[in-house]
């Protein structure tokens, strides 16, 4: 049987097993895809029905998971990547108007509270099936692979950020933290999309994460992630302690920022945020806000960001965390990250270009 | 010289291919039956968007002529080279 490039092929869930079926771009509208996967060395894409659902939440993974939450029976199914390419072509995907790239716990979510609070926008966060993307996640080498790595993550984002409601015109991506060592990546896809790069003093950042350690920083189950993100190669991540290998990746992430910068970049310390600060960010993303945007963001800006019921106000932490640092994290830290660091504080205070 | 034109008919996209391109110029073609991906350069791409839009490959001939430097002999050579890719692969006929 021949496929028009007009079908979706499609497996469904069915009888414990997956059916296989061709459905149009229409049947598809609502969904979105939620995650990507390997499954028996085929990367594969995990859709689920979205119809009618917002991503309101500060991260698509809330998102998703108050959709599967609320709405037990709403469907899910699995793509091949190649339906990106389709869909993208038929449903016209946006060019963004922004990305937030941030190096972990440093007040990046309440910039990306601050898109969302725009009219029009929407605004992918931490998508899984966008950072396994920039994260190498097709293997491989050679020019059409790298091509197709270009071509996939232009349509992921493209088919996460269409408009899907009535007046949406506006697109912002916020990667995970790690994928800001991918950046040139990410900027060979969209050459002139202005990115902002929102960082925090390392000892507080470390605080942060040893407390509650993020996917990233678990290199037992993940340690090709590891690996690339300390920098030490796989046989040096695991032997690293935990403050070590954190130290080494924000390190890592500060360089990487510190190394794009351009005309197109702005850098946003944590210890900047007010709301003033990220009416500055919407406008260097090119939106000039309404005074009753203006509003919203100063909203956004007082509360706990990652609290997707928004009812809890932010409170300023840092002098508990630096408090709360060990002579470990302070160490690791004045080691692998305070250079990086400084760097990117000079780099600030040589008054970069805003696009304002 | 023969001219590497001549004779042939009307040619045209097969709709079990999907393409996408890049603003550099160059794309990739999805052969959906094989699962099989092909990157394009410039060139090819644009005879086969030209293809997609249903074009004559004398429509395309022009076009590229009009695009790039280069004599009518040439671009008739290079389209029939190309579509002669494409058939070989069975992503146009």
């Amino acid at each position: 049987m021949s496929v028009r490039n007009s079908q979706i092929r499609v497996e469904v869930p069915a009888g414990g097993g997956r059916a296989v079926r061709f459905v149009s771009a229409e049947e598809l509208k609502g969904w979105l895809p939620v995650d990507a996967l390997v499954e028996g060395g085929r990367p594969v894409l995990r859709w689920l029905d979205m119809e009618g659902v917002r991503l309101a939440e500060p991260f698509f993974g809330q998102t998703v998971e108050r959709v599967r939450r609320e709405r037990p029976g709403r469907g899910e199914l699995f793509t091949d990547f190649e339906a990106l390419v389709q869909l993208e072509k038929l449903f016209d995907a946006p060019r963004p108007d922004g990305f937030i790239f941030h190096s972990s716990r440093c007040g990046s979510t309440v910039v990306s509270n601050a898109c969302r609070a725009l009219d029009g926008a929407v605004v992918v966060s931490e998508a899984p099936p966008v950072d396994k993307l920039v994260w190498q996640y097709l293997r491989g080498d050679g020019e059409t692979l790298a091509l197709l790595r270009r071509v996939f993550l232009r349509a992921a984002v493209g088919l996460l950020g269409r408009p899907r409601f009535a007046g949406e015109r506006r697109l912002f991506v916020k990667f995970s933290c790690c994928s800001v060592l991918r950046l040139s990546f990410v900027r060979s896809v969209w050459q002139d999309v202005p990115w902002v790069f929102v960082y925090r003093d390392p000892v507080e950042v470390l605080v942060s994460n040893l407390r509650t350690p993020p996917e990233w920083m678990d290199f037992e189950s993940q340690p090709e992630l590891a690996a690339a993100v300390s920098g030490v190669g796989r046989e040096g991540a695991g032997g690293l302690s935990r403050e070590e290998f954190c130290a080494r990746a924000l390190g890592r992430f500060y360089t990487a920022a510190a190394e794009a910068v351009d005309a197109r970049s702005m850098l946003v310390n944590y210890e900047e945020l007010s709301a003033g600060k990220l009416a500055e960010v919407v406008r260097f993303f090119g939106v000039r806000p309404t005074a009753a945007e203006a509003a919203r963001i100063k909203e956004a800006s007082g509360l706990d960001a990652k609290d997707a019921t928004r009812g809890r106000r932010f409170e300023p932490d840092g002098a508990g965390k630096r408090e709360a640092a060990s002579p470990l994290v302070r160490e690791a830290a004045g080691r692998w990250a305070a250079g990086p660091y400084r760097s990117l504080l000079s780099l600030k205070t040589n008054k970069l270009p805003t696009g304002d | 010289m023969s001219d590497p034109l001549a004779n042939r008919g009307a040619a045209r996209a097969f709709d079990h291919v999907v393409s996408t391109d890049f603003e550099g110029g160059e794309g990739v073609l999805v052969d959906l039956n094989t699962r099989k991906y092909y990157r394009l350069n410039e060139t090819a791409m644009l005879v086969w968007r030209g293809l997609e839009k249903g074009r004559s490959l004398e429509e395309i001939v022009e076009e590229m002529t009009g695009e790039y430097e280069v004599t009518r002999e040439h671009a008739r050579e290079s389209v029939a080279r190309i579509l002669d890719n494409f058939k070989s692969l069975r992503l146009a006929g």
